[in-house]
């Protein structure tokens, strides 16, 4: 909840929308109802768990929307692994909120 | 007789059903305490991170709200902030915690708790801006017979006093497990400390070699192989195998010369294991011929032939 409370901080008076889903089914019924420019993961969890994500978020062959994860995952072969799955931004904890925020604006200006 | 049984069997149904009714109003209970905790630490982490971020401390109030064990809710927040976000500022955490008593309240909870609870507290306090009431109560089950508790004490003078991590790490009674050694590791990053290799390598204490090679795998340093190959002659096998799974990471060249005499001392199991690794790693078989026998290495050629075919399988998608 904490770190879910610090990405909410860090796009706090950004001019844009942002929705938090706390577990996988109610991000399921997110991805049902909404596109997004722009999805940052909070923990490797929901990525390992056999759910699709990847494919949920992204019509192939699309590379929209970028995802970004943010974790306390430091390994090497962890890193590389989840950058070839098609994260598009690793970051670790502790998290450079003004970093997040810039990365974040540069994304949704890319968009 | 039988009108006495039939009485019986109802009363213990009544009380069967009246068990289950309690049982489930208790969960529910407790899940709505918790749904409430979940809310007031959210509120707030958001409000103290604003107020930490525009500089403005003295503005944050504790938000209002019926939740059981606030200044346990506070600490673990505050902890949470610390691990999660970088450059907060200690001081005004600190002037907040010791206001709201935080810290004789955690002191007192040290002082009566015992085994894996006062090693969850002091990880707790390791956590959280060093307090000096807090760290004196710590120091005082420096010499625990339980493991984990000796270890939470060293995480707590450590975040006391980063200048000295090292030499405490070497001072630790024990060597250090994967998991201690990850836990130092990133206290050394949260305290913003330079860390170099070299002076690890070179202290002649375990527990410091033991992290300088944690800190080689994370960042792939491979000028760190001289270091590797020095350990690899050592008469310590657990030492050296640890030194030539690093090389293997690290995608070094495997010299006969200083890899035999450990492979010859690996039983039959342990050398399939270092062989999927180095099928793994991507090493070629000319690399490994020389340190195998003839049916190794045609295990060797069918295992690498299994991960060209996943390989392809995968670009062809």
């Amino acid at each position: 909840m904490v770190e879910t409370a610090v990405v909410e901080t860090a796009l706090a008076g950004l001019d844009v929308e942002v929705r938090v889903a706390v577990d996988a089914p109610a991000f399921r019924r997110l991805t049902e109802r909404l596109i997004f420019d722009l999805v940052i993961v909070v923990g490797v969890g929901y990525l390992l768990s056999g759910d699709a994500f990847f494919r949920r978020v992204r019509p192939r062959p699309m590379r929209r929307p970028e995802i970004y994860l943010i974790t306390h995952q430091q390994s090497e072969q962890t890193v590389m692994g989840l950058l070839e799955c098609g994260v598009d931004q690793y970051m670790t904890f502790p998290l450079n909120l003004a970093r997040l925020r810039a990365k974040v604006i540069g994304a949704l200006e890319r968009a | 007789m039988s009108l006495v049984i039939s009485w019986l069997s109802v009363a213990l149904l009544v009380v069967a059903l009246l068990a289950l009714a309690g049982g489930a109003l208790l969960a529910a209970l407790r899940a709505r305490r918790r749904e409430r905790e979940k809310q007031w630490s959210h509120r707030v982490a958001q409000s103290l991170l604003v107020a930490l971020l525009n500089d403005e401390p003295c503005r944050f109030e504790l938000p209002q709200g019926a939740v059981v064990g606030r200044k346990r809710l506070l600490a673990e927040v505050v902890a949470a902030l610390r691990v999660t976000v970088y450059g907060l500022n200690p001081e005004p955490l600190r002037a907040l915690l010791l206001a709201e008593g935080v810290d004789r309240w955690l002191a007192r909870q040290l002082r009566w708790a015992h085994g894996a609870k006062r090693a969850l507290l002091l990880k707790l306090a390791a956590d959280l801006p060093s307090m000096p009431r807090v760290v004196a109560e710590a120091v005082r089950h420096r010499r625990s017979t339980t493991r984990v508790v000796c270890f939470a004490v060293l995480l707590v003078e450590m975040a006391a006093e980063p200048a000295q991590i090292l030499r405490l790490a070497a001072s630790y009674a024990y060597p250090f497990t994967s998991v201690e050694r990850g836990e130092v590791l990133a206290l050394m990053r949260h305290s913003l400390l330079p860390i170099a290799y070299r002076p690890l390598f070179e202290s002649g204490s375990e527990n410091l070699e033991r992290l300088a090679m944690a800190l080689v795998a994370q960042f792939g340093i491979e000028e760190a192989e001289p270091y590797l190959q020095a350990i690899l002659q050592r008469d310590d096998r657990e030492a050296a195998l640890r030194a030539l799974f690093l090389l293997v990471q690290l995608h070094r060249p495997l010299p006969r010369r200083l890899v035999a005499p450990l492979l010859d001392q690996l039983t039959p199991c342990e050398r399939r294991g270092l062989l999927r690794r180095l099928v793994r790693e991507g090493y070629s078989q000319r690399q490994i011929a020389p340190l195998f026998d003839g049916e190794e290495r045609a295990c060797y050629a069918r295992m690498a032939a299994t991960y060209k075919r996943t390989l392809a399988a995968a670009l062809g998608r």
